[in-house]
């Protein structure tokens, strides 16, 4: 039993920080991703690298390739559809040529380079303007988050404050109700959706809610961000500041 | 094609978390407003202020905070004239109206109806009835059913104290009378006199059942155990063993008795089994052992111990004589009791680099000890029976007087008694039949 007392916090303590590492290694990186998921790399990467390098030699060894080497390039149609794509990037600043390379290379090899040439220019397009717009979106959505946050925390301030517990309450009890409001951040109904076990506690709980009537500082708020978050959350009552 | 791809990434957002949950970890605690309307007198004749005996019993536990009458927008007796907008607006949250009449048998009859103004709605309906001597019974059981109602721990109003008065071991000589050991309700109201001797009275300690006290009496000039009969006014002696016998304490199942002697030359704990009369050593150590105390379960007793120099908390398992210290905070921690959920231990408490002892209640779990009273040598802490509130000795103008404080530290209030020097209170365990307390 000494043992443990002399051990048992630092113990417990590591494991807490090991098990923390993993949880923010995990679960944070896979929130990243999901946000970064919109944005194309490849498609970045083409548009930009491949531009620039190698217009004007392309644009020459097409015409030759494709009428000399129509026979010889058969048994190597690798390099072929490679360049096709790469020219259209170039013909796209004067669209006038880029007629010619999409109408000849069906001739020889209809079958692989004409998919990509007929794809890759409008998502160029596309993408790049998408991207911004995802990425400004993104932007958007941290800050919005920020602002949800600092709503979050006047919930919580607002609530805390009228929150009289039980003599019954102990640390560790949790109560979570579910709270309905109205754009004006009035408080339109409270319901247990999951009880502590403790009736006075729950009752504690939801009378909190009810002191507070009208969250006042929700008032205000953009539409789109009291639908997503605040018409309808749950709240977790879980003390942790009491004596016992 | 923006606007599609923002309203996807808000979805998208959304869905990662789900619904918005926030938490909520702290509180403040705060009194609960609550209306004790005066209650409509149909009886003949109320020898007791029902009402206001409810009323004070609310206001003592420290858990709400009365409106008085002359705030009260109206006065209603009965359930339609309770308008809750009316209540809202003097930010009330519970009403309490009631009604006392005869209910034909010779007896009161004070019915009660409690409501929510936030949920506007009946929450409790009761009724208790008694004869004129037991109205104070009746009005305590009102107050029992309402705070059980609101915190959702049973109400300690219908209890008893056991304590003594007279002559203090200072040898105070300003008391003319002897030492005496009394019982009274938990509000200081209807004091008894159990007994009365020349020498000193000690450690009263109530039986399970409420309907023994066992003490320690010094009448035949040195200290032996005696239990007094409630239910007979009859008294026997338990133990007399050559030196110390003393701070009995009655186990959860009424059978055995936790006691100090020091028959083998220091003093021990020591277990008695009252039915088969065999005694027990718990603890065999040279240091002493005193003041024993039960876990609400029976399965170990706690017990003061200065054998690390200074005094202590340790706990002895029943079953299997496991010895294990509590306290480690502060030089001087005796008198230990336990809460009834077995969240914490009340105790005597001296900080490091003080000189004033305090109450002060240990979390079981954490191990941290917050002090509860402000008062100086405070002294026999004994627990209400729902764990709510801590009964003391303490001193005030140089006379012993009881006080009480509640468990989280936030109401303290003095007990009124007639007796010039009061202390060793003993808070008797819930009472199942009150009548048994007027028969005598």
């Amino acid at each position: 039993m000494r043992w443990w007392r002399v051990n048992g916090w630092p113990m417990v303590l590591t494991v807490a920080i090991h098990i923390a590492v993993v949880w923010m290694v995990t679960v944070g990186w896979s929130s990243e991703t999901a946000f970064s998921q919109p944005v194309s790399k490849p498609s970045l990467i083409k548009a930009t690298v491949v531009d620039l390098a190698k217009p004007p030699k392309t644009a020459d060894k097409k015409k030759t390739s494709t009428k000399t080497t129509a026979k010889k390039t058969s048994p190597k149609p690798k390099p072929v559809p490679k360049k096709t794509p790469l020219t259209q990037p170039a013909v796209k600043s004067a669209t006038k040529p880029t007629q010619k390379p999409v109408e000849k290379p069906p001739e020889p090899k209809p079958s692989k380079p004409e998919p990509r040439p007929a794809v890759t220019p409008s998502p160029m397009d596309i993408d790049l303007s998408a991207a911004l717009a995802e990425e400004d979106a993104a932007r958007e959505a941290e800050s919005e988050q920020d602002l949800v946050n600092s709503y979050i925390a006047k919930i919580m301030a607002m609530v805390e404050s009228v929150w009289s517990r039980p003599p019954s309450a102990r640390n560790g009890m949790q109560a979570i109700l579910v709270v309905n409001l109205i754009p004006t951040g009035e408080v339109v109904n409270v319901s247990v959706a999951e009880s502590s076990g403790n009736a006075a506690f729950d009752t504690s709980a939801v009378n909190a809610v009810y002191k507070v009537a009208r969250f006042d500082d929700l008032q205000g708020m953009k539409g789109a961000m009291f639908e997503a978050n605040f018409r309808r959350f749950r709240l977790m009552f879980k003390p942790e500041d009491l004596r016992l | 094609m923006r606007y599609v791809l923002m309203c996807m990434l808000v979805l998208l957002s959304s869905m990662v978390r789900a619904e918005l949950t926030i938490e909520i970890t702290q509180g403040q605690d705060n009194p609960v407003a609550i209306a004790v309307v005066p209650f409509a007198a149909e009886a003949t004749e109320v020898p007791e202020d029902i009402q206001g005996i409810v009323a004070a019993d609310l206001y003592r536990s420290g858990r709400f905070s009365l409106l008085p009458a002359y705030d009260m927008l109206s006065q209603p007796h009965t359930e339609a004239d309770v308008f809750y907008n009316e209540w809202r607006a003097v930010e009330v949250e519970y009403v309490l109206i009631g009604r006392i009449a005869n209910d034909g048998f010779g007896r009161i009859r004070t019915s009660v109806e409690l409501f929510d103004v936030l949920r506007q709605s009946k929450i409790l309906e009761y009724s208790a009835a008694g004869g004129v001597l037991e109205q104070r019974d009746v009005a305590h059981a009102v107050s029992d059913a309402v705070f059980e109602k609101l915190t959702g721990m049973p109400g300690a109003f219908s209890t008893k104290i056991a304590y003594v008065s007279g002559k203090n071991e200072f040898g105070d000589t300003s008391v003319s009378y002897n030492n005496r050991l009394m019982i009274a309700d938990v509000d200081g109201a209807r004091e008894r006199q159990l007994l009365e001797s020349s020498q000193p009275i000690l450690s009263p300690s109530w039986s399970p059942d409420a309907t023994k006290i066992a003490y320690v009496s010094f009448e035949d000039g040195r200290p032996a155990i005696y239990i007094y009969d409630l239910a007979t006014n009859v008294r026997q002696k338990i133990t007399a063993f050559p030196g110390l016998n003393s701070a009995p304490a009655w186990s959860p199942d009424g059978r055995y008795l936790a006691m100090v002697l020091s028959k083998s030359g220091n003093p021990d704990i020591y277990v008695l089994d009252l039915e088969t009369r065999k005694l027990r050593q718990m603890t065999k150590h040279y240091g002493i052992d005193t003041e024993p105390s039960w876990l609400p379960d029976g399965s170990a007793l706690v017990y003061t111990s200065d054998r690390a120099g200074q005094p202590q908390i340790y706990q002895v398992d029943m079953a299997t004589g496991y010895e294990e210290r509590l306290t480690f905070d502060g030089n001087y921690n005796a008198r230990a009791r336990v809460l009834l959920d077995g969240s914490g231990i009340v105790l005597i408490h001296r900080s490091e680099g003080y000189s004033d002892f305090h109450i002060a209640l240990q979390n079981i779990e954490r191990g941290t000890i917050k002090v509860l009273t402000t008062t100086v040598l405070d002294e026999s802490p004994t627990v209400a029976p729902n764990g709510s509130t801590v009964l003391y000795a303490t001193r005030d103008n140089g006379r012993g007087i009881l006080a009480a404080v509640s468990v989280d530290g936030n109401v303290k209030y003095n007990i009124p008694s007639n007796a010039r020097d009061v202390r060793e209170p003993a808070w008797s365990p819930y009472i199942s039949d009150h009548t048994f307390f007027l028969k005598q």
